[in-house]
């Protein structure tokens, strides 16, 4: 697709339509062999049976790097960043390319369109990574809309005659404008626990004060409260600043979730990019949003008869439900970057 | 009382006063922003001025200190001994000892300067003095130029001699070039309404809220005292910000726009201390990896 940084070509994304065990191993074991005969270093992130498979497919002729997807896609934004720190942390050990079968975990129903965004945003965030990643789909198994999405958001396709182009892949702009926005969570028809209505920046304190007590009131863990607050802060200062006041902030807490609304009265944007890559250095505008994808679950926003809402929802279970906040910083040390790109929207 | 002599004696060991005022010991930052020394107050609404001009106030008689202030007679305002009085303050025993004192604008601005009005405090007997006004009072007896000569001569006495001074500006009023010019005359420390800036003798202590209402002012600070490092031929400026509770994007921004030209010639701006959010957000969006900044000491 794209040739990146990092010496030896950047990133290259397929996508592999199986119906059994011997087409998953038929086309995705000459792949990782081929891998392996270039010195590349295989990592297998599949459910337990198709990573045993796969492993076994290698005949034990090397080391194989075995993760749970569980343990990576939990949020859009944290699993684009363990596959970058994946291939940064085996570039250090001297892996000049990855080769990586895997299986996304779509989640529940409402987080379809999600890991679908993340399998367009990859093409963006990982492009100057030696990367070569075969997303494996089960079609005897995987909801249609999934399966459908899938031929939109990969440049290439694995079969067992080898990789080849996709007409079907489109731009993940493309991709990420045809996705519905959220539905209103069910709990926007209940009385919400907190409100307050911003007109101007000096408003922001006293939110973020009130906010933090209400959350605390209602058994919201700590680091789960500190998140949600400086995420409201940040969507709040969009709107007071980049949209039009009043900026009307809901928030609801329930056993398992806090799920807010923060609505001004402008008419929004269509970056619908906008916060899952992160800014260009230096510091510029649009970090807001970056922030905010890192500290909570989910963000959505759309354009209503009642302004531009956006809606906020995060985990909020007691003991250990919680998705830690990941280090910021990953002790690279090498000059060579992540890079940069440039995803205009028009 | 004490003679002249006395007082220097006693204000030499005296760690409250203007000689240890808000400065830290190397490598230490300040449990607490000090109420001593040259400070700046921004004020949001008289209510915030006269909550944090009481605790002034009390903190300099608890000190056994003279209290001059500027009274500006403006017909607005509630009388500050009124007020005083109900915060639990026993003004009119501090009046009647002659340890607060209400000086009319042409008495607290003499033409001579305002030399003469420290020293007539001080050959009082007391160990140290503190004065406050308005800036808007000040301004109806005295030009733009001539307060700004004032403010710089202010900031020498708080400097050499015992003496504190809050300075009291309206937030609405002092934007732009004009908390420019503020903060410069004050680069012991600016008190904003949610968060302190003190000086260190290698650059700031912040305490409180930085966000997008009050970036300004911590460009303001943080653009003084990196131009004060200039001067003075330092090669870094540090930022402790161990008491900062809050720090969003917007402020981010304005420290690395702040510092641009500073690291651009090869000077460093560490970032000391922060605590783990903040420290998180900072990384984030790419502050602390910015070329010719350093992050030392994280979270606690």
């Amino acid at each position: 697709m794209t040739a990146g940084a990092g010496g030896g070509g950047g990133y290259l994304h397929h996508a592999l339509f199986y119906d059994s065990p011997q087409a998953l191993v038929g086309a995705a074991g000459p792949f990782l062999r081929a891998g392996l005969a270039a010195g590349d270093l295989p990592v297998l992130v599949c459910s337990d049976r198709n990573n045993a498979l796969l492993t076994a497919a290698l005949r034990g002729e090397a080391e194989v790097v075995v993760l749970e997807p569980a343990s990576i896609y939990t949020r859009v934004v944290d699993a684009v960043d363990r596959y970058q720190r994946l291939v940064r942390a085996q570039r250090r050990r001297g892996t000049h390319r990855v080769r990586l079968v895997g299986e996304v975990d779509f989640g529940p129903p409402p987080m379809w369109d999600e890991w679908t965004r993340f399998e367009a945003i990859v093409n963006l965030a990982l492009a100057p990574y030696p990367l070569s990643s075969v997303c494996a789909y089960d079609t005897r198994t995987l909801p249609t809309p999934i399966l459908k999405a899938a031929r939109t958001t990969h440049p290439n396709l694995l079969t067992s005659a080898g990789a080849e182009p996709n007409p079907g892949y489109r731009h993940p702009v493309t991709v990420l404008r045809a996705l519905p926005p959220d539905p209103p969570d069910p709990l926007e028809a209940t009385p919400p626990r907190f409100a307050d209505d911003l007109t101007a920046p000096a408003d922001l304190t006293r939110l973020r004060r009130k906010l933090r007590t209400a959350l605390t009131t209602a058994g919201v863990p700590t680091s789960v409260m500190d998140d949600v607050v400086v995420a409201a802060h940040e969507i709040c200062t969009n709107g007071l600043i980049h949209g039009r006041p009043p900026v009307l902030v809901r928030v609801w807490t329930s056993a398992d979730r806090v799920h807010c609304t923060i609505t001004d009265q402008g008419t929004g944007h269509n970056q619908s990019l906008a916060g899952y890559l992160p800014p260009p250095t230096p510091v510029r505008t649009g970090a807001g949003l970056w922030v905010t994808r890192n500290l909570v679950d989910r963000v959505s926003s759309t354009h209503t008869t009642d302004g531009f809402v956006v809606r906020l929802t995060t985990q909020a279970l007691n003991g250990g439900g919680h998705i830690q906040r990941r280090p910021p910083h990953d002790s690279d040390g090498e000059g060579w970057s992540p890079g940069t790109w440039e995803a205009r929207e028009g | 009382m004490r003679d002249r002599a006395g007082c220097r004696l006693l204000v030499s060991g005296y760690g409250r006063g203007a000689y240890g005022a808000a400065v830290a010991d190397a490598g230490r930052a300040v449990d607490r922003p000090s109420w001593d020394g040259h400070l700046l107050l921004l004020h949001q609404s008289e209510g915030d001025r006269l909550v944090r001009l009481a605790e002034w106030v009390r903190h300099g008689l608890d000190g056994g200190e003279k209290v001059l202030y500027a009274d500006g007679q403006d017909p607005a305002h509630s009388s500050i001994l009124d007020y005083l009085r109900g915060q639990g303050i026993d003004v009119g025993a501090a009046t009647a000892e002659g340890r607060f004192e209400l000086l009319p604008l042409t008495a607290f601005y003499p033409s001579q300067g305002q030399d003469v009005v420290v020293d007539r405090a001080l050959d009082e007997g007391f160990p140290a003095v503190r004065l406050s006004a308005e800036v808007a009072a000040a301004l109806t007896v005295l030009t733009p130029q001539a307060y700004r000569d004032i403010e710089q001569n202010m900031d020498r006495l708080c400097r050499t001699r015992p003496v504190s001074a809050l300075c009291q500006y309206g937030r609405s009023t002092t934007v732009g070039p004009v908390l420019g010019a503020a903060v410069a005359t004050h680069p012991r420390g600016v008190r904003e309404l949610m968060f302190d800036s003190t000086a260190s003798p290698a650059g700031l202590v912040l305490h409180g809220e930085i966000d997008v209402d009050n970036a300004d002012v911590l460009a303001a600070v943080l653009g003084a005292a990196l131009a004060a490092a200039l001067s003075s031929g330092r090669d870094e400026l540090r930022l402790d910000l161990a008491g900062l509770g809050f720090l969003d994007v917007a402020a981010c921004r304005a420290i690395a726009d702040t510092s641009r030209v500073f690291r651009a010639t090869g000077r460093r701006l560490l970032l000391v201390g922060p605590p783990p959010l903040v420290a998180w957000v900072m990384g984030l969006v790419g502050l602390t990896d910015a070329p010719g900044v350093a992050l030392v000491g994280s979270a606690r």
